[in-house]
Formats: C-alpha cells, structure tokens, sequence
C-alpha cells in the first residue's frame, strides 16, 4: 500500500536550469497515474526524484506520509523500470531477477507449527521436489529448446506452488512482544526527534533572513512530530499487546527460487531463465525488467519510457501486459511517457507536463473533453485538435490569418457564428482575441452539393486508415484536419462542406492560451 | 634506315602507367575510370604500405632477434660449435650458493612482478572507481594519480630520492614511529634499497592502470547502476559485483598484459642504483649488465645470456598461456 504526495517539488539543476516547478500531485494506493509530455518537459525528472536518485530541490515527497526527501532510493521501497531496460548484461535472466532478492534483508513471519507431522510432511515433500526441480533446471541450461523438459520443469513447480499455498493455510504464525519492531521504532523516534532539533537549529538561524528556505525545515519537522505521535501511539501498542511475530533476514536459496519462478511465471519467462539479456529479443528484455520490478513486490513502480525502445505491435501487447501486472500486483505506479496514446490507454489519471510545469492532472477522460488549456487540448487527442486564431465580435468568431503558415489554397476567410451557450462566457472577450478548437471527431464533413449547407473547403489531400478518412484542408493558413468515414468518398483536390458539432466547440484566451470556460 | 630500339620508361612512369591503365579503361570510344572506388590492385597496394612496417620491424626485431637468440643460446662462446653448457652455466649460477646474482635478480623480479598483479591492479580499479564515481575532490586526485605519466620519470625519481634520504619526509616520519633508518639512507642499504623502489614503482604505476580501467567504466551503462542503487546495492557490491564483469575484458587484456612481462618486471633501478651496490638487481638489468657493462662486472657473454632468456621464456610461456586460458574462460558481456 503506498500513497503518494508531492507537494511543491521543484528541480533546479547546478548549472542553475530548472527543470521541474512547483509539482503538486497526490496520488492513491493502486493508482496507474502516467506523466506526459513532450521531450524536456520534466516528466522524468519528476520520476527520478520520486526514485530518489535525483535530489530535490525544493518542496517535500511522501509515501504514506513519511517524508522521503533525504531516504535512500533503496530504503523507498520503489522498483523502477528504465527506458533501455537496465539489465545487469553478465547475469542470465534468472540472476537478474536473484539479484534484488539476495541483497535486501526482509520480514518473514515465524511459526509456531512447523514440526506437525502433516506440515512436516508437506515441506520434506517441497524438500523433494526443490531438489528435482534443480536437476531440471541444470538440465535445462543446456537444452533450452527442449519442450518436453521445460513441461517436466514446469509440472515440478506448479506442485511447488500448490504446496507453498497449502501451507500458507496450514502454517500458524508465532504471536507475541514484537521486540524488533519496538527496537526499530525506538531508533526511528530517536532519529527523528534528532532531526527536528537539527532543523530548529537552521529554523532560529536563518528564520529572518531566508524565510521561504526555512519554511521547508518548519514544514519537515511538523511532518516528523505528527509522525513521532504515530509512531509513538504504535509504540504503546507494541509494548502491552502481542501481535504475529516476524523476524528480518536474507531469503533462503529456496524462498528466492519459488519467488524467481511465480514471476517468471506470470510473465512467461520461464523459457529464457538461463539467456542473458543479449540473448533476448527487446520485448523479452522488458519483460525481464518487469519480472525484475515485479518479483521485489514494491510498494511503488516506476516506469521511464518503457515502450520506447519496441515496435509499435510489440508496444501494443507489452501495453496491455503491463496493465494485467498493474492490476495483479497492485502496487501503485508511476509512468512516464511521451506518447498520448499510451497515457490514454493505460491512466487512471493523466498528469499533462510542459516545460517544467503541470499543465493538468485529470482522469483521460476529463483530459480530453475538459482541457485547462490549448497545450493539452493539443497534446490530447489523435488527431489533434484543430486551432484557428481570430476575434471575437457580437457573437461572431472572425479567424485571422495564421502567422506561421502559408497555403495559398486554404480558405482564406473564416466567420463562425458563435454558438447561444459560448456567448455568455466569451463576454469578457468582446473584441479580443481568441483561438478556436475543435477535434477532428467533431466535424462533419460530405462531399459538396447543390443543397448542402456549411463552410466549403478544398481538400488538399487525403489519408485512408482503412475504415476512417483523414481530409486535411488549410483554414486562414492553419492546418485543419477531419476525422470522416472512408463511405464518404472524398477524394484530393474536391470541393466539401464542413459542419461543426456546436456542442464541442472550445475557445482559448488568444494570450493566456488557457481554456475560456 | 635505323633500328631505333623503344626508349625504356623510367620506374617511376611504369608504376603511373600501370595504375592508370587500371583505372581508366577504354572500351571503343567510351572512357571509364575507377572513380571515387579504388581498384583492387591500389587497395592491394595500399594494405601492403601500411603493414610493411611493422612487418619489417617484427621480422628484424622480433624475429630474427629471437631466432638468434636460441642459436646463441646453444652455441660455444668461443668457438661457436654446439654445446649445452650455457644451460649448464645458468644452472650453476642460479644454484651457487656464493656471490647468487641471478638468484636476487629472479627473487627482484618476481617481487616487481607480484607488485604489479597484487598490488598496482587492484588498487588501480579500486581508485579508477572512485574517480570514476566522482567523489568529493576527485578532480584533484585524477591529477594525483595522472600526474606521474606526464613528469619526467628523473624528475620523480629525484623528488622520490629526497624523501627517502636521511633527511627526506619519509624517513623522519618511519624514524617517528621507531624504524631503524640505515646510515646513508633507505636507498642505500640491502635490506631496503629493494622495497623503497618496489614503493615507488607501486605510487607511480597507477597511471596507466587506472586510465584503462576508468575508460572501462566509463562505458558502463549509468541505468544499470541507478537500477541496482534501487535495489539495495552497496558501492562495494557494485564494485565488485556489477562494474568488475562488466569490465572484465578490459580487466583480463591488461593481467595478460602484465603476465607479459613475467620476467622482465622491473622498477627504474638504473635511475636509482646504477651500480647494483644494494641488492636491486633484475632479471632483465642482469642481462643488460652481462652484456654491456664491462666495467660492472659483465663477461660480454651473448650465449648465456641466450640461454637465461630461453630459459625463462619457457617457463613463462605455460603460465602465460595457461593465464589466457583461465581469463578467457569468462564469457565477454555484451551491453
């Protein structure tokens, strides 16, 4: 379980550019919240300061309420899965899952019942079966392309799996003083009362002459006392209550291969156990890297650009598979992309990034038929919304010639009567000017005929995606593009007749370029 | 009327014409030439200059040096007739228990040699390491550690030979601590006149070892070390764990390297103790001395001193090979 909290978080780099401002997000448990936004937008640099190996600049992160600025990336309880995979390249794929395993020591709860014969007898027979399962498994290393021993192999564990569960219903957990957790917690209350007499110190010192510095410090030490309180009310209970007991070690050789084999499992990758990484096609690759992420069970998964580095068919189905592991494990996510598409298929919410700065965080939904702005109307959407810069005048929407594009073809005049509803909240507007959107979806368009009724244009070419029909036109010099059926059979170079849905119909400040609502 | 005899074309005319007639080729009224391509023959050619000089170069100094050498090695030194006694001599010289000289050079030898693969290596990727994950001042220790590789090595040794002095830095803070400093000086002793240049071979031997490996490291995927600090990794485990595989080939080429120059490992001892007064001598000094120092006591004798290489190169050449053998028995890592 891990809330999220990044509350003002602010990235200035030492050659003093500033990367991040301001970032304000607070994300749930479970939650699949994607960061997107073009190149250079700060969206990894937001990742990579919730990974911990960015230092934050100003502005404070949480997990579970616990402020993590100055926590180790290890001790975040994060897994992060990179852009180019970051595989250890000398491990085989099984030592690259092992890894995070041997190195991290972890609570493993104590039992009482473990001499009952039917307990006894379940793991002398897991014994067993570990036992041939290695044989496989040295078998398998040569013969990799051997079906019927990968089956063999598979049969062994699959019982090993069924067993482990048995026993998970058998086994009865010790209960009792938790000495440990009260040792540690002792420790944590200690460090932190520590860290607010430290940050009282800088706060009496430079209170006056650099507030705004120190009202992070004031800001870090009221989290550290509210959670002394916690901690301490946590400590009470400890002491007076007995609780199921645990005890914090490294795995055992056993416990690591039953953990290896569940993830290769759930992400079919049994087969490439012993390869190392370059042995491995790039979707096989990021499979690993999830297996990698997947098999330390964090409580927070970040992902940078996953996808990037495979086809589009194979970005496709790792999509989907990452949504399925998402939903089976759980664990909050994090993920950065470039691509809308992904952000769209994939989010829960969407935060849309420009130029260091949060632009908006919604639902995909909300995204793309609310947006706070022409920038994420833009970036939302494919195709994407069509702009068109003008003036608004008693209820009637002039366009202006664009300054940056030119075709002598295009319309060269463009006047839309504005809609009843839109008037009201164009009125601050009146004789100023303002940008006109609208999707591609959301206009109409039929080939050019006596009778029929609208703004006539010229297509200047067309695209065929097989049922859908892009026609692209130029308005006032502004690319306009229509989203229609191929049944329309509108060819290059004919003359048609475009109608808006006056109900989609957006208007954004000519300055600000934020959405008039 | 006279029989003119065809003037002959100069060398120089016949190679241009050879060429151009290779290259532009006529075929009936149409001219071709070989354009921006190169023929076949003008690459040939091209190949053949480049290698011609270390082709010569390994064949008059390598080759033929070495063949000598071993014809040297069983060759009378006086007569030039077959015999074995150079071997028998080396022999002898290694086992006298009196005036040993080859025996101390062997012991010098292997101690440069220990120095270098024990010591100079792994301390040379341990600091490679450190410079290479910028630690505080690292700036000025890279400075440190290259700084020997552009002085002139007399300029160090003087400076080095000032410290070790009576009155020098090193030996009033070894007096300090108690040690017995003799007379002239480190330097000037047989108990340490060897291990204060093994010293100063292990300070200024780092040079090459570290740019080698920083260049290694350098190549490293940084994701992949971001990857395992998540994961829980300490810096020696990554030391050890993750940047020694990924490294290992530039890691193994420079222990072969090293395993080389088994028996000619040597410090600068004729910048230290030209005269081999205090115990420093070498294999590789020794044989220089045998030959060309008359007035340190060398014989001049070329088919012993054959004989000793021969010798030697056959006991390096297993361990180096088997050195190979075991190094290349790590798969290289692709990344």
């Amino acid at each position: 379980m891990a809330n999220l909290k990044l509350n003002k978080v602010n990235k200035i780099y030492p050659n003093g550019v500033q990367a991040v401002f301001d970032f304000d997000v607070d994300i749930k448990d479970k939650e699949f919240i994607v960061f997107v936004g073009p190149s250079g937008c700060g969206k990894s640099t937001t990742l990579r300061m919730i990974a911990g190996l960015e230092t934050i600049t100003s502005g404070e992160f949480y997990i579970n309420g616990e402020l993590m600025n100055s926590i180790e990336p290890k001790d975040r309880n994060i897994a992060m899965v990179f852009q180019n995979y970051a595989l250890y390249p000398h491990l085989t794929v099984y030592g690259n899952l092992k890894f995070a395993l041997k190195l991290r020591k972890v609570p493993r709860p104590i039992y009482t019942n473990l001499e009952d014969p039917e307990v006894a007898s379940i793991i002398e027979e897991n014994k067993k079966l570990f036992e041939e399962a290695n044989k496989y498994n040295k078998q398998f290393k040569k013969k990799q392309y051997d079906d019927a021993l990968l089956l063999n192999r598979r049969e062994v564990y699959k019982k090993l799996f069924e067993n482990e569960e048995k026993l998970q219903g058998m086994l009865v957990q010790a209960v009792g003083i938790d000495n440990y957790s009260i040792e540690q917690l002792t420790k944590t209350i200690s460090k932190r009362k520590k860290a607010i007499a430290k940050n009282e110190t800088i706060i009496a010192k430079y209170k006056d002459e650099y507030p705004q510095e120190t009202q992070r410090f004031i800001n870090t030490n009221l989290n550290n006392q509210k959670q002394i309180e916690e901690f301490e009310q946590r400590l009470e209970y400890l002491k007076n209550n007995e609780v199921p007991l645990h005890e914090v070690r490294h795995l055992t050789k056993y416990e690591m291969d039953i953990e290896i084999n569940k993830a290769a499992e759930s992400i079919d990758l049994e087969r490439y156990l012993y390869r190392k990484p370059a042995a491995l096609s790039g979707g096989q690759r990021q499979r690993v890297a999830l297996g990698r992420a997947i098999v330390r069970k964090p409580a927070v998964f970040l992902m940078d650009e996953p996808l990037s580095n495979l086809d589009a068919k194979l970005r496709v189905q790792t999509r989907s598979e990452i949504i399925k592991i998402h939903q089976k494990v759980g664990a909050t996510t994090v993920y950065v992309t470039h691509d809308q598409t992904e952000a769209m298929t994939m989010a829960d919410r969407i935060v849309v990034m420009k130029d260091g700065y949060v632009q908006q965080i919604g639902s995909p939904k909300e995204l793309f038929k609310d947006p706070a702005n022409k920038f994420v109307a833009s970036f939302i959407g494919s195709p994407a919304m069509n702009f068109i810069k003008g003036k608004y005048e008693n209820g009637v929407f002039t366009g202006i010639n664009s300054d940056d594009a030119i075709n002598p073809t295009g319309l060269e005049e463009f006047v839309y009567n504005v809609p009843e509803k839109a008037k009201e909240m164009l009125k601050p507007y009146e004789g100023k000017e303002v940008i006109f959107g609208v999707r591609p979806e959301d206009i109409t368009i039929a080939k050019k005929t006596a009778k029929s009724k609208g703004l006539v244009i010229n297509c200047d070419y067309v695209e065929l995606l097989g049922y859908d029909l892009m026609v692209y036109t130029y308005i006032l010099g502004n690319k306009v593009v229509v989203k229609s059926e191929e049944k329309t059979n509108i060819e290059m170079g004919d003359d048609a007749v475009m109608t808006f849905n006056e109900d989609a119909i957006y208007f954004f400040d000519g300055k600000t370029e934020q959405r008039i609502r | 009327m006279e029989n003119k005899e065809p003037k002959k074309k100069s060398l120089g005319k016949r190679i241009k014409n050879y060429f151009y007639e290779k290259d532009h080729q006529s075929f009936g009224s149409r001219h071709y030439t070989a354009g921006p391509v190169l023929s076949k023959r003008r690459t040939t050619l091209f190949i053949v200059a480049l290698l011609a000089l270390p082709v010569i170069n390994w064949l008059v100094f390598w080759l033929y040096i070495n063949f000598n050498s071993i014809l040297l090695a069983f060759q009378d030194f006086r007569t030039g007739a077959f015999t074995l006694d150079n071997f028998k001599m080396f022999w002898e010289k290694l086992t006298s228990p009196i005036g040993n000289e080859i025996g101390v050079a062997l012991k010098n030898t292997l101690i440069y040699f220990g120095t270098s693969v024990v010591i100079v290596m792994p301390l040379s990727f341990v600091i490679a390491y450190f410079l290479y994950k910028k630690i505080m001042g690292y700036r000025i220790f890279r400075i440190i550690f290259y700084l020997p590789a552009i002085i002139s090595s007399i300029a160090l040794v003087a400076a080095y030979k000032e410290m070790v002095a009576p009155y020098g830095i090193f030996s009033k803070i070894l007096a300090f601590f108690g040690a017995k400093i003799p007379e002239g000086g480190l330097l000037y002793s047989d108990e340490t006149a060897t291990l204060m240049i093994v010293i100063y071979t292990i300070i200024n031997g780092f040079t090459t070892n570290v740019l080698l490996f920083s260049g290694g490291m350098a190549r490293v995927p940084q994701e992949v070390l971001e990857s395992a600090r998540l994961e829980g990794c300490s810096s020696f485990r990554e030391l050890i764990e993750i940047i020694f595989p990924l490294i290992w080939p530039t890691f193994a080429t420079q222990l072969i390297f090293t395993m080389t120059g088994l028996f000619t490992a040597s410090g600068p001892i004729m910048l230290f103790d030209k005269n081999n007064s205090y115990s420093t001598i070498t294999i590789s000094y020794w044989i220089y001395r045998e030959i060309y120092g008359a007035g340190l006591g060398g014989s001049g004798n070329y088919n012993l001193v054959s004989a000793t290489g021969l010798v030697f190169t056959l006991v390096g050449f297993p361990i180096i090979m088997l050195a190979r053998f075991l190094t290349d028995k790590v798969e290289p890592v692709e990344y």
